[in-house]
């Protein structure tokens, strides 16, 4: 009884944490930097956090920490309310990160954010073709392979962050 | 007791996939009854935007100063050319100003034979703010601005930079405004010709590139016309500059934005007194609204 109490505060401490970590992308997110005539955005980048999403997070709270976020994300990013939040909830979905192994090297790990962000940006153009959104395709295309650059970058941070705050438990 | 924690994780996935469907069905809801009118969130999406101006303001700094020391740099290596180009530019404009200044008092003149005033449209008030956040997304163009009701900001002034008209005021909370840009899928604009005045209505595509739509078979067009705003539309003020025409092979005319020649820190706002609404019933006698007659029950 009180190791399912410790367990599921410890499930909701771990969706607290990546909750804190999106929080933080989000606001990043919305910046853009040009350098050298050259836009980059990094409006997606919110998506590597919610694929890397704790294993052992408590779904519930999950889901409703990526419904609120969402909404949030759509009202500082100037975009129709409810798009991001269906977004972040379909991509949890779609990533199970309960079912993705302890113990996986970068490479492997990064393959299959590149096999997600494919089948992600199929699930827009969908989207576009059936008119329930209008998507601009150049600008998609590019924050995809600034994502799929970062994400090495955001993986060397998180584990820092986990050195530092609780160990190397997922 | 094997037997009860396997009921309670079915309980447990049960939750969570009707936690899912609930949530994902009220975004989906939300999502759709927002596409044409999302009034329901104004008050919410006015607060974030305040909350994350103020973020933003400190969080871009480091941004803006490294796009700043990159621009810097490229400054130093065209100085040279540049400075020439700029001497050419100063001669070209000293003509230009000479003869706008005749221009002027001819204009003046016969404004007080007419008895009329014509003006330049274009309003003499600017107010400074800061683009702190500016995003060109797949899904929309719009930037927040660190300025909002309390300095004097409503809903459809023009926003310029430096280069030309950026956008206007789509939400103004108190300390914060969010911009639509040119170039958003939804932006449409009153333009015209600043050789012709040939009217059009300039359509944002999601990239730099704008287009003219309802545009008349008479109107006269060419490749490298300036466009500038006409004020057909009552909302944006007159003459303000816009982007350069070009001509694709199929006769499409596109404009290239003056605004996205450089990245954009500063912009500034135009206050401009909009062209009222007309009145659903402009014969409607207001006295008669004001005392209702005597033997009328009020309402309690």
């Amino acid at each position: 009884m009180i190791s399912d109490t410790i367990t599921a505060s410890k499930a909701r401490g771990q969706a607290l944490q990546a909750c804190i970590a999106l929080l933080l992308v989000m606001m990043a997110g919305i910046l853009k930097i040009n350098l050298f005539g050259f836009e980059v955005g990094f409006l997606f980048t919110p998506l590597i956090v919610i694929f890397l999403w704790p294993r052992g997070a408590d779904p519930v709270f999950t889901y409703v920490i990526l419904f609120s976020l969402g909404l949030i994300y759509d009202w500082i990013s100037g975009g129709p309310s409810g798009l991001w939040a269906l977004l972040f909830l379909i991509a949890f979905v779609s990533v199970q990160p309960g079912q993705r192994p302890k113990e996986i090297n970068l490479m492997e790990i990064w393959i299959n954010f590149i096999i997600w962000m494919i089948v992600l940006l199929i699930v827009l153009m969908a989207l576009d073709s059936l008119e329930v959104t209008q998507i601009a395709f150049r600008p998609l295309a590019i924050m995809t392979v600034i994502n799929i650059m970062f994400f090495p970058l955001y993986i060397f941070a998180r584990h820092s962050w986990r050195n530092i705050l609780v160990g190397d438990d997922d | 007791m094997i037997g009860s924690r396997g009921n309670t994780f079915r309980q447990k996935r049960r939750n969570s996939r009707v936690t899912f469907l609930v949530l994902s069905l009220l975004a989906l809801v939300i999502f759709l009854s927002s596409r044409g009118n999302d009034a329901a969130f104004d008050t919410s999406r006015k607060q974030a935007d305040g909350i994350a101006a103020k973020v933003l303001t400190y969080i871009s700094l480091p941004v803006r100063g490294l796009e700043n020391l990159v621009s810097d740099v490229r400054g130093r290596f065209i100085a040279h050319s540049e400075n020439e180009r700029l001497k050419a530019e100063i001669a070209r404009l000293s003509d230009i100003e000479a003869r706008a200044k005749v221009m002027t008092i001819k204009l003046s003149r016969l404004e007080n034979i007419l008895n009329v005033d014509v003006g330049s449209g274009i309003p003499e008030q600017k107010i400074a703010a800061r683009a702190v956040s500016e995003i060109d997304g797949p899904f929309v163009r719009s930037a927040l601005i660190n300025v909002g009701h309390k300095d004097g900001v409503s809903e459809g002034d023009a926003v310029m930079t430096i280069h030309g008209l950026y956008g206007h005021i789509v939400r103004a909370g108190n300390q914060s405004a969010r911009v639509l840009k040119l170039e958003d899928l939804n932006s449409r604009i009153a333009v015209m010709s600043e050789r012709t005045q040939s009217r059009a209505i300039l359509v944002g595509t999601n990239s730099e590139i704008a287009e003219l739509a309802f545009t008349s078979i008479e109107s006269d067009w060419q490749d490298g016309d300036k466009i500038i705003t006409s004020g057909d539309d009552g909302t944006l003020p007159m003459g303000l500059p816009v982007g350069e025409l070009q001509i694709k092979e199929n006769g499409d005319l596109q404009v290239i934005l003056f605004v996205n020649q450089a990245f954009v820190d500063w912009v500034w706002v135009y206050p401009y007194e909009k062209m009222p609404k007309p009145e659903v019933d402009p014969f409607e006698d207001p006295e008669a609204k004001e005392e209702p007659a005597a033997n009328e029950a009020l309402p309690q």
